[in-house]
């Protein structure tokens, strides 16, 4: 007799049955061992594009694992629940190393609760079209002003903006570089059309008044923050998730030859930046098991 | 007494509490049975060309169609071992992800075998560490 050792079969089956299945639990037959297992709450901020929790293992190798995500609907999801080239945008995630197993949600484009985009129109008073924005001042002509239009804003009405920023992208700019001084309102109407001169459009009662250095070399951007002109056009009773937005910026005395100019298409797109919306909790479980891998 | 078989209650908890999650094992719940590790449980290694993909076969002749986990690196070296098919952390580097089961293709298990399919995005050859975990009990 040369097999020894424990073995109980599940109910109804043969304890001299061969077939694996057919057996609760067997010393023929190691199980994963049981280390530890943790929930930690993982709390993500408008704007935040990955936030992680590790589980310190002290077990100094790397072991096995199981990892959960509780999600916003209250649904538990085995990590992975995504792979790669399944074309999500954002993701959990987990791995074990020799100290630790990571849980964490990320994000692949984006970040949670923002808006981000680039323009679908740009205008112009240098040229009166929409082949490029562009303000600032260039004797002879004088000042210029332009403007910049986003699409598919996905945010509802009346939601509370954490923050706006448009960012201007400048391809070009004049030979002065010292100080844009510009001013910046939003375009006030519930879904602002394409542009064909936009410049007579109603404004925001928000308006910022600011100025941005001309020093660094092009391509760069510089930042408006447009927070208040954004809630403005949010808050309006017309407002819906999908319209879009505008924002109209003139010169505000700049010196001769300085001027930024964004061209479709160019080496730095202008973009608008919103962030909105409360923070959400996500539930991160791990089994981890004295099993080791290396 | 009709209540026959074995069970070990963790420390501190009843031998006769109805909570299952008081036992470390009993009889009465099925255990998940480890029917196969690498060979000496050792970490394999797989070489993966560049732009390519290679699978990776490994009989266990159970007969029927298993459970199994699969751990691996995305980066080489990295230390950074992802249950199934995963995409990388931040912090980690996307070179060689193991691939899910696509038209027939990918991960996946039969009744003789299981196929750990790896796909390598990267210009150069990459080695990747994995271990695997063939259960004794149905996977379908």
């Amino acid at each position: 007799m040369t097999d020894y050792g424990i073995k109980v079969s599940k109910t109804g089956k043969d304890i001299s049955s061969t077939d694996p299945r057919d057996i609760s639990m067997s010393s023929k037959y190691s199980m994963l061992k049981h280390h530890s297992d943790t929930s930690v709450d993982v709390t993500y901020h408008p704007g935040d594009t990955d936030q992680h929790t590790d589980i310190t293992h002290n077990l100094g190798y790397t072991p096995a694992f199981i990892a959960y995500v509780k999600d916003v609907n209250g649904n538990f999801r085995f990590i992975p629940s995504a792979y790669q080239g399944s074309g999500v945008t954002n993701y959990p995630y987990a791995y074990s190393d020799s100290t630790k197993v990571r849980c964490g949600y990320a994000f692949l484009t984006g970040a949670y609760s923002q808006y981000e985009n680039t323009p679908s129109d740009w205008w112009n008073t240098f040229d009166n079209d929409n082949s490029h924005f562009s303000v600032g001042r260039q004797n002879p002509t004088g000042t210029f002003n332009g403007a910049l239009r986003f699409v598919d804003v996905t945010i509802s009405q009346g939601e509370t903006i954490t923050t706006a920023t448009l960012y201007v992208g400048v391809e070009t700019k004049g030979t002065d570089t010292t100080s844009l001084q510009f001013k910046c309102w939003g375009i006030n109407e519930d879904n602002t059309a394409s542009f064909g001169n936009p410049m007579g459009r109603s404004k925001t009662v928000a308006v910022i008044t600011t100025s941005t250095s001309m020093s660094i070399a092009t391509p760069f951007q510089f930042g408006i923050d447009v927070t208040s002109q954004v809630q403005e056009i949010l808050n309006r009773g017309g407002w819906a998730s999908g319209n879009a937005m505008g924002f109209i910026i003139e010169d505000n005395g700049s010196p001769n030859d300085c001027w930024a100019r964004d061209d479709p298409g160019g080496s730095v797109d202008s973009e608008l930046v919103i962030t909105y919306g409360s923070n959400v909790t996500l539930t991160f479980r791990c089994i981890v098991f004295k099993d080791k891998l290396l | 007494m009709g209540d026959w078989g074995i069970k070990i209650s963790l420390p501190g908890k009843s031998i006769s509490s109805t909570e299952p999650r008081d036992y470390v094992f009993s009889s009465k719940y099925s255990a998940v049975k480890v029917a196969q590790e690498p060979p000496s449980k050792a970490i394999q290694t797989v070489a993966v060309s560049a732009s390519s993909s290679s699978t990776v076969t490994v009989a266990h002749n159970l007969g029927f169609i298993p459970l199994f986990m699969v751990f691996s690196e995305q980066s080489q070296g990295s230390g950074k071992f992802y249950s199934g098919p995963a995409i990388n952390a931040p912090d980690d580097t996307e070179e060689v992800y193991l691939a899910p089961l696509i038209g027939g293709v990918g991960t996946y298990a039969d009744t003789t075998n299981i196929y750990l399919k790896f796909t390598n995005i990267t210009g150069s050859s990459r080695n990747i560490r994995y271990y695997y975990f063939i259960f004794a009990d149905d996977g379908v």
